[in-house]
């Protein structure tokens, strides 16, 4: 069973370990960003906070998908699982699509107001960074958008940060599902309905980051991950569905040909990258919320945050083994290291024909998020984990010829990209180099390829053998 | 009375000269908590040295990601500008 809302998480969380209440009143300037930036850093529990200052019987939960252990638990899975078999398992479910059900009643709706009683400072909205552009309501939620003329609703994790009381300032990339729509509606110079869900369940959230292509339709993709259909309200005032077990939900308008100053902010990469720049406005209209709201938190910034864990850690990599899959490229593991912000790829695979790293290459350089948002692509044999870094690190040390395995080519950038310079970011300019860490297959077996030195690869079974049955005689545990 | 406290991004502080600009500004230190950090447009006036401004209120300056500047500026609120952004106001990047 799916956690129906993310109270249920929450409970589960602490039960493993993984979430702590804390009864101190903390600060929503600043220092419960700090706090959610610390757990981030340390690995501690992620902290539910019950008492924020000036906000009494609001309630904070922060880090809440900021490990491999966390997204496990929101998954049903054990807590401990290898990260393969959680991302075997994630893979699994991503392909299936399951049709939301829509319900007349729902806990998001409990509370409301309308028109000139929209207030966003109604709630604790946290100075996630110190120098960040204003407060940000919205760090872990789904920004709800439907294709004009069109049945497909997109879900997108979008930041929103107060401008005033019923304004929030969003970046919404030219390139993403909702910057495109919002193009398609600026053209027509017409208002866009959007919702905003905070806090909904951990996968409904989980499915909002990851990317599924146009056309398709997170809230299914929801389904699949959850294995159970995501239960839907209608809102109260625009013509779009949420999620029911919300902790709070937002509707209104983006305006047409309106920009108001966003950003910057401390971002996923770890730096603050975009500078504060006119984007899109959206006005909020009517606000709806459950008794006792839980305010959801995602501190970015250095990884690993919960950004990292989902869309790195096994979002992308489904996507890639998907695509790599069809592609009929014989790989044996994808990996994308979630401190290595999306940026990095770690595909492992058979070799039955040379330069097999220019194909995968080409293959997710075609997928249009995977071409902006990845840079380095590392190509390791079938000997090699791609989830243990140490072979992986051992195998670009070893099989990586600096100058013939490696190639650099340009395509497009990723603005947020701290190693790009500013004009790349504002033009889209980038480009991708990839590490062949393979054995040419030309080389003779027994004059040229190197023997692997280790104990499974150069003593004979026979010793292997002996040694591992003596070795609690030997004196080892 | 306490001077009252606002900020702004701005590409370079120090080319800012003094005199009357468009700036998008939050206040640091409203009456009621809950509004900091709330942003609006506003025609001011504005001095480097708060000395030659005595009766203005206090401006912190930041970069456009957010490093703040050392000093803090005098500022004076000429006209209020609205909630959305004029287009003189836009930012080059």
């Amino acid at each position: 069973m799916a956690f129906k809302d993310n109270r249920e998480f929450v409970a589960a969380l602490e039960k493993a370990g993984e979430a702590i209440q804390i009864e101190q009143e903390v600060d929503w300037d600043l220092e419960a960003g700090a706090i959610v930036r610390r757990v981030c850093e340390t690995g501690a529990p992620a902290p539910f906070f019950q008492k924020i200052k000036d906000y009494p019987g609001h309630r904070m939960l922060g880090a809440m998908c900021s490990s491999f252990k966390r997204l496990a638990i929101a998954l049903g899975l054990r807590a401990d699982i290898p990260i393969r078999e959680a991302a075997d398992e994630f893979y699994r479910r991503r392909q299936k699509r399951i049709k939301p059900v829509i319900v007349k009643d729902a806990p998001c709706q409990q509370n409301m107001v309308t028109g000139k009683d929209v207030d966003l400072t109604m709630f604790p909205a946290p100075m996630v960074h110190d120098g960040d552009g204003g407060r940000y309501l919205c760090t872990w939620h789904l920004v709800i958008t439907k294709e004009p003329n069109s049945d497909w609703v997109n879900w997108g994790m979008y930041r929103q940060m107060l401008h005033n009381e019923r304004l929030l300032g969003t970046l919404a990339l030219p390139n993403s599902d909702l910057g495109k729509m919002l193009a398609k509606y600026e053209a027509k110079e017409e208002k866009i309905p959007f919702a905003t869900a905070i806090g909904a369940d951990p996968l409904c959230a989980a499915a909002g980051c990851l990317s599924v292509g146009v056309g398709v339709s997170e809230v299914e993709v929801a389904g699949g991950l959850r294995q159970e259909p995501v239960e839907l309200v209608k809102c109260k005032t625009v013509d779009l569905e949420v999620p029911a077990h919300a902790e709070i939900i937002l509707e209104g308008h983006v305006l047409p040909g309106v920009r108001v100053d966003e950003g910057p902010f401390g971002e996923y990469t770890g730096f603050r990258t975009s500078p504060r720049y006119p984007r899109p406005v959206f006005q909020v209209e009517c606000i709806t919320w459950r008794d006792n709201p839980i305010l959801t938190m995602s501190n970015m910034g250095v990884p690993i945050a919960d950004g990292n864990i989902i869309v790195s850690g096994l979002g992308t990599p489904a996507l890639i083994r998907g695509l790599l899959e069809s592609s009929g490229i014989p790989i044996t593991g994808v990996y994308v290291p979630p401190e290595g912000c999306g940026f990095i790829v770690i595909v492992a695979t058979k070799k039955p024909y040379n330069n097999i790293a220019a194909h995968i290459a080409s293959v997710i350089s075609a997928q249009p998020f995977l071409q902006a948002s990845v840079s380095q692509i590392i190509v390791v044999d079938d000997t090699v984990d791609p989830y243990n870094m140490s072979e992986v690190i051992h195998a670009m040390a070893t099989k990586l010829h600096p100058l013939k395995g490696t190639f650099t080519f340009p395509c497009m950038g990723w603005p947020l990209a701290p190693y790009l310079s500013m004009a790349e970011r504002m033009q889209f300019r980038g480009g991708k180099i990839v590490y062949d860490c393979t054995w040419p297959l030309e080389w003779d077996p027994e004059t040229e390829k190197p023997v692997k030195s280790s104990f499974r690869g150069i003593y004979p079974e026979e010793v292997q053998k002996k040694v591992l049955d003596n070795w609690q005689k030997y004196g080892f545990k | 009375m306490p001077k009252k406290e606002y900020d702004s991004f701005v590409d370079n502080p120090d080319a800012l000269a003094d005199g009357e600009i468009a700036l998008a500004i939050r206040e640091l230190t409203p009456d009621n908590r809950k509004k900091k950090y709330l942003t609006r447009y506003a025609k001011c006036i504005i001095c480097h040295d708060p000395k030659k401004m005595p009766d203005g209120d206090v401006l912190w300056l930041r970069w456009q990601r957010g490093r703040q500047y050392p000093k803090p500026f005098a500022i004076k609120i000429v006209e209020e500008l609205g909630e959305f952004l004029p287009k003189q106001v836009r930012y080059t990047a």
